[in-house]
């Protein structure tokens, strides 16, 4: 038997290094945050195009982008962007996940 | 909001270093350290989040993102990962403010990851493997088997049907016990766990490990033990920024 090492080899590792980057890290104090619309449909159409949607939604994976995405396309179709609502993207992100 | 009037972070540092990486940013930015007392956040001025349909170019911003939480950590010691994509709006004053305000929460989280590596570790199982083996093994399954042998086609259809289903809960059962014997194992090499979702049929477990830089070794023995287990395979890696434990 022998031990196993880690690899970090850039294109062997990259979908390890985006579901962490993308999904998980720091998420400071949402008063002060910018981060818009951007995070979760960067979120969708990335992991779409590396995985397909279908595998997606089979493990359960697009689940809480997609009820983001979903509220955000609410607001917009209710003729209120969320710039105008004052409502935080990210917050929406946050409650999805909790729900 | 005016140009630049933003601050992508990077991570946060357990260090009060001013220190100017210079222009190695996404999109060429150059990055700096805001330090706030014992600790700086690392960043460069940005106006909007990056945003793009175009999948290899966010590839390469977060990338570009990963490296810097790489060179930070090079130079500056224990660091938090932000999240790709965030912001801080205003100016360095703001980026300072909030590293105040949440000093003792940034701290606690720094002493809970010093010294540590995250790791990703993913098993797979091989059911057909699991299941030919019991087969040879399970006395229902003999039993089955030798009763199948005696009886006509249609009955000896339902009874290999019988068997299939006895082999898929005893694969499950046995997966179940493998899942909870691995997760122990790692368990006691790894300070923190965390259980991520499987992205395969394949895929028994995948889980995120945070590791004492001491006892990486220890963890590469418990998984290639468990590689050599003939139907499973381990795929191990790192080390990683903390992304999973912050």
């Amino acid at each position: 038997m022998e031990a196993i090492e880690p690899t970090r080899e850039v294109n062997a590792t990259l979908v390890d290094l985006l579901d962490r980057a993308l999904d998980k890290g720091l998420i400071i104090n949402a008063d002060i945050i910018v981060s818009v619309a951007g995070v979760p449909l960067l979120g969708v159409s990335l992991k779409v195009a590396l995985a397909g949607m279908e595998t997606m939604l089979k493990y359960g994976m697009m689940e809480d982008w997609d009820e983001a995405y979903r509220a955000i396309a609410k607001k917009e179709c209710g003729g209120e962007t969320l710039k105008e609502s004052g409502v935080k993207p990210l917050a929406l992100k946050a409650q999805a996940q909790t729900s | 909001m005016s140009k630049k009037s933003g601050r992508y972070v990077y991570c946060v540092a357990d260090s009060g270093k001013s220190v100017n990486f210079g222009r190695i940013g996404i999109d060429k930015g150059i990055v700096y350290t805001i330090p706030s007392g014992n600790l700086c956040a690392v960043v460069h001025n940005c106006s909007k989040p990056y945003q793009s349909k175009d999948a290899e170019k966010v590839k390469g911003w977060v990338r570009t993102h990963q490296n810097i939480v790489d060179v930070a950590g090079k130079e500056l010691g224990t660091v938090i990962p932000l999240s790709f994509d965030v912001m801080v709006k205003g100016s360095n004053k703001d980026v300072m403010n909030w590293l105040e305000k949440e000093n003792e929460k940034l701290m606690d989280i720094i002493k809970r990851i010093k010294g540590r590596q995250e790791f990703g570790v993913q098993i797979f199982l091989d059911r057909k493997i699991m299941g030919s083996k019991i087969a040879e093994k399970n006395k229902e399954i003999q039993r089955l088997r030798k009763e199948m042998e005696k009886e006509s086609k249609g009955k000896a259809y339902f009874l290999r049907q019988r068997i299939e289903r006895v082999v898929k809960r005893e694969i499950e059962r046995g997966a179940d016990l493998c899942f909870k014997d691995f997760f122990n194992r790692i368990k006691i090499v790894a300070d923190d766990v965390r259980v991520d979702k499987v992205k395969s049929s394949d895929m028994l477990m995948n889980l995120s490990c945070l590791v004492h830089k001491g006892r990486i070794g220890e963890l590469g023995t418990e998984l290639g033990i468990i590689d050599d287990m003939e139907g499973f395979s381990v795929r191990f890696t790192g080390p990683w920024p903390p992304y999973s434990f912050v």
